[in-house]
């Protein structure tokens, strides 16, 4: 190949502008460029701070990220435990931006999707998963590289306004996240509620928001609005309640019932009451200033002791007790038996120290009251429900004891042995006493009284009364019975028929004297009374005299000395008194036995004597009398006709009467009764009661002589007539039966004969009729006979 | 054998790489096309490694930063190159993850070293034929253009997935490094000339035994 010619090659270097391409500008500005990102990333790479949590669920590496007013500003870089796994570390790098203002103030949470009563919140982290949520001020601080997680978000965030307060209830009424209610609009909230340290209530943070925070003052009163209420009055029944989300999830409302207090300050503290009228009674209430726990140990039975048994000082209740725990504690006791602490709740302001006496000088004063001998004992507080209370009380010369401040968890005060009464015990030495009472012997008493009881209605004395008064009446039975007295009622009919005879007789005589001109003297007598008539009334126009005048003389009688007579009367009385008490009026009963043997012997009188005789006389004489009825039947007329003339007599006698010294006849009537007492006075009088002891023994006798007359027998005979009648009925009735029977059977074998001949002819028919009328009527026999069986008595008294 | 193989140079020609047309060496301009005549770039081989170097560090970021952000309603989700494709793997999309991971890693991995080896080969000599490196020079220009699959991927599912809330698809800042470094590889390969490759090593590095080889340069 020579006819190729030489090409010079140059291979010489040339300089190293020459050699070096432009194109080297380009990894060079990439390098640049990949250099100033780096250090631009380096630059804005903020600080890694850490957070501990309780636990870092849903927290994930590289994916959670940090919030601060919902913008991102960080995102977690690790997540780590502490060195001893008590905690979890989760590391953020924040942006450098805010990383200055992450001081002392930051708080931060996690924020989980939450649904509660109230609503649904971080519903966004159900899809993105949680996020951390972080809150701080808006001064830049330095930055503080350790913080402590909240496990919750903070009520109140950090710099933002309002007011913070402090819920307390013994109630029961805070429960967590419930809404705070100002007249049904929410305007605030209310954190987790928390038991506070001693274990006596619940506690919660609370937050006004503004603009509602001036409506809390310190006299504000918080109360559990949850729930409803019913009141039933005249006005009908209501039903109240806040709102339908507070009767769900309750709530919590207030208001200020007194104005003029000052606004609250944060963390200001409120209790919560049960309702709203506790709410409002508790604003007069006295403020019970500062409490003063103490302990106290009691041994042996403490039933009845609860909680808010009231705590006495000398009987005034000064606190109550506020827990009751059961102790055993070998060391001090020296036994290991169960005692019971009671925690006692004290109000200082109660027991007269001052409104603002402290804890410590509180503690001070009932040391040295202690020392004093004050101590506390159980007591019997209600003896019916068996409740006791705590007293405290000075004991005068008590052991030594003090105030014993090592005890835990308050100071202990010295107990002495319990002052309980016991129901129960009570009773049973009631039982005991009722039980030592002299019964037996008290039931012997009983018997033997009751013993000479019967001896004394055993004794014949007594035992012979009946006897004597069955005699008694045997002879008033003997009298009734005597044929005599029988007889009475034939001689009153044969009286009676006189009395008729006498009455035709009459009737005669009255025809007799309707014959004789009737009609003109019945004309006359007609006269007459028309005059009559006349001169009554003429009697009667001077009536208002005759009454004018009896007004007058009751007037006069109005003003007599009454009392004068009362007093006589009085005396009188005095004397019927000292009358009746004489001994003759005692021995009055004692003649009442003559006076019945002398009614006796009256009625032998009756029987033997000539009374009946004289009945019949006596009814002849009725007869005669009836006549000279008739005649003074004709004489009245004549009565009648002089009735006028008597009305004025009347009158005249009425005036006079009118006219008479009253005070005269007031002094004769104390004069008559005077007299009278002089007579009741007197010996007669007294005498009285002897005869009529004397009429008494005649009584006797006629009830004596009565007894003796047959009554009895013959009543006791018609009785025994009567009994045979109705013997001889009942024969009768008993042989019926037998009679039906034979008729039955004759009318079986009759009813069979025509059964033989046939039935076509209507002989046959008639006689069958005839048969079945015979049937019904022997039936009806037995019917009888069957009734009077039963009945006998149907045959006397009909059915 | 110290000249076995006849190139336009050691005949003293210089071939215009516009048209093609063969003159004497010398010849300033190619009189048919007007292109300048240089029988070999002196500054090629710079202009590689240049091109290179920025290939390199452009597709770092392109590995390291997220490829695609897929913002649906639960979740956030930013994937590299390397991560997405391992993640529709993971989900059992062989195919696809098998293409991405040929198209994003692979090839240009594979561009990297094919131009660094050629680069290098024409200094310090290499073990391979000329007719190799040739071979290769070619696949690496050809294969070059298909390079930007994965930025092809990545707009077509932007443009695709813009369901507003529910979910969307935006292209992360690898996209960019990654089109750089590819654009960047290609400025590369076209700035080798293949002429060097039968050229001889420089006088200190011993010829290579390469084989006989009849095939002239273009």
């Amino acid at each position: 190949m020579t006819d190729i010619p030489p090409v010079p090659v140059t291979t010489a270097r040339r300089s190293i502008l020459a050699r070096v391409s432009v194109v080297w500008l380009v990894p060079f500005a990439a390098l640049v460029i990949a250099l100033a990102i780096a250090w631009q990333a380096w630059i804005d790479r903020g600080p890694v701070i850490e957070i501990l949590f309780e636990d870092a669920a849903g927290v994930t590496r590289g994916a959670t990220e940090l919030r601060f007013r919902n913008v991102t500003v960080g995102m977690v870089e690790d997540i780590r435990f502490t060195d001893d796994l008590d905690r979890v570390v989760v590391a953020v790098r924040v942006s450098p931006q805010v990383a200055p203002f992450i001081d002392s103030s930051a708080q931060f949470w996690v924020v989980r999707p939450e649904v509660n009563a109230t609503g649904v919140t971080g519903l966004e982290t159900v899809l993105t998963g949680v996020f951390l949520e972080g809150h701080w001020d808006t001064t830049p601080g330095e930055t503080v590289y350790l913080h402590e997680g909240l496990s919750t978000a903070p009520l109140l965030r950090e710099g933002e306004p309002g007011l913070r307060l402090r819920l307390w209830t013994t109630a029961g009424v805070l429960t967590t996240q419930v809404p705070l209610l100002y007249k049904g609009v929410p305007v605030g909230r209310i954190g987790p509620a928390d038991v506070a340290s001693d274990g006596a209530a619940v506690v919660a943070e609370a937050v006004i928001d503004p603009p509602y925070d001036n409506l809390v003052t310190e006299a504000t009163r918080f109360w559990d609005a949850s729930g409803f209420s019913i009141s039933i009055g005249s006005g009908g029944a209501a039903v109240n309640f806040d709102s339908i989300a507070s009767l769900i999830v309750g709530g919590i409302t207030f208001d200020t019932f007194v104005s003029g207090a000052p606004l609250a300050r944060d963390g200001t503290e409120y209790e919560v009451f049960y309702d709203e009228s506790a709410a409002r009674a508790s604003i007069f209430n006295r403020p019970e200033g500062t409490t003063v726990n103490l302990t106290a140990i009691f041994s042996g039975d403490i039933t009845g002791l609860a909680l808010g048994s009231p705590v006495e000082l000398d009987g005034l209740r000064v606190g109550e007790v506020s827990g009751i725990n059961g102790l055993i504690d070998p060391a001090t006791f020296g036994d290991d038996n169960v005692r019971l602490q009671t925690v006692l709740s004290l109000q200082p302001v109660r027991m007269g120290l001052p409104d603002d006496v402290s804890e410590s000088e509180s503690l001070d004063w009932l040391s040295a009251q202690v020392d004093d001998g004050l101590r506390a004992r159980l007591a019997t507080g209600s003896i019916l429900t068996g409740g006791l209370k705590v007293q405290l009380f000075t004991v005068p010369d008590a052991e030594p004891a003090a105030l014993d401040f090592a005890s835990r968890p308050y100071p202990a005060l010295p107990t002495v042995a319990p002052d309980i009464t016991d129901v129960a015990a009570t009773a049973q030495g009631a039982l005991s006493r009722i039980e030592s009472l002299p019964i037996e012997q008290l039931i012997d008493s009983t018997i033997g009284f009751l013993d000479n009881a019967s001896m004394l209605v055993g004794s014949p004395e007594v035992q012979s009364v009946p006897r004597e008064v069955a005699a008694l009446i045997g002879d008033v039975r003997a009298v009734v019975g005597d044929e005599a007295v029988q007889a009475v009622p034939e001689q009153i009919a044969s009286l009676l028929s006189e009395i008729e005879a006498t009455v035709t007789d009459l009737r005669g005589l009255i025809s007799e004297v309707e014959a004789q001109d009737t009609i003109g003297r019945l004309l006359a007598t007609v006269d007459s009374v028309a005059a009559t008539a006349t001169a009554a009334e003429e009697a009667l126009a001077g009536l208002p005299g005759v009454i004018d005048q009896v007004q007058i003389i009751s007037a006069r009688i109005a003003a007599l000395p009454l009392d004068q007579i009362a007093n006589d009367a009085g005396n009188l009385l005095a004397s019927l008194e000292s009358l009746v008490d004489t001994p003759e009026v005692r021995a009055l009963p004692g003649e009442i036995n003559a006076s019945v043997a002398e009614l006796r012997g009256l009625l032998t009188d009756l029987r033997s004597g000539s009374l009946l005789d004289d009945v019949e006389a006596t009814a002849a004489a009725a007869r005669s009398a009836a006549e000279q009825i008739a005649t003074a039947a004709a004489n009245a007329e004549t009565a009648i006709a002089g009735l006028p003339d008597l009305v004025d007599r009347v009158t005249a006698l009425a005036t006079r009467a009118a006219e008479m010294p009253l005070e005269e006849l007031v002094t004769q009537a104390t004069d008559l009764l005077a007299a009278v007492e002089a007579v009741v006075a007197s010996d007669t009088v007294a005498a009285l009661p002897g005869d009529l002891s004397a009429a008494l023994g005649d009584l006797r006798l006629i009830l004596t002589d009565i007894r003796e007359a047959g009554v009895i027998e013959t009543a006791t005979a018609t009785m025994r007539s009567a009994q045979d009648a109705v013997d001889q009925l009942a024969v009768t009735a008993e042989a019926l039966p037998g009679m039906v029977e034979r008729i039955n059977g004759l009318l079986n074998t009759a009813a069979a004969a025509i059964a033989g001949v046939g039935e076509t002819s209507t002989v046959v028919r008639d006689a069958r009729e005839a048969m079945r009328e015979i049937t019904r009527a022997a039936e009806a026999v037995a019917q009888l006979a069957r009734t009077i069986e039963r009945n006998p008595n149907s045959l006397i008294f009909g059915r | 054998m110290t000249a076995p193989r006849l190139t336009a140079r050691n005949a003293g020609l210089v071939a215009c790489t516009g048209c093609t047309r063969v003159w004497p060496m010398g010849t300033p301009t190619c009189a048919r096309c007007g292109a300048r005549l240089v029988s070999r770039d002196p500054r090629s081989i710079s202009r590689v490694w240049a091109w290179w170097v920025a290939g390199v560090l452009a597709y770092i970021p392109a590995n390291l930063w997220p490829m695609l952000q897929t913002r649906t309603l639960a979740f956030n989700q930013s994937d590299t190159i390397l991560g997405g494709a391992m993640e529709l793997v993971r989900h059992g999309a062989w195919g696809v993850g098998i293409i991405i991971i040929v198209a994003s890693v692979l090839i240009p991995v594979g561009k990297f070293i094919a131009i660094a080896a050629l680069a290098r080969a024409v200094r310090r000599g290499a073990r391979t034929g000329a007719e190799t490196r040739q071979r290769i020079y070619e696949i690496v220009e050809y294969i070059g253009r298909w390079s930007m699959i994965d930025v092809f991927v990545v707009a077509i599912l932007t443009a695709l997935v813009q369901l507003s809330v529910v979910a969307s698809i935006q292209p992360g800042p690898a996209a960019l490094a990654f089109a750089l470094s590819v654009i960047f590889t290609m400025f590369s390969a076209q700035a080798f000339d293949p002429r060097l490759i039968w050229d001889d090593p420089g006088p200190e590095t011993v010829p290579p035994a390469a084989p006989e080889s009849t095939r002239a340069p273009a």
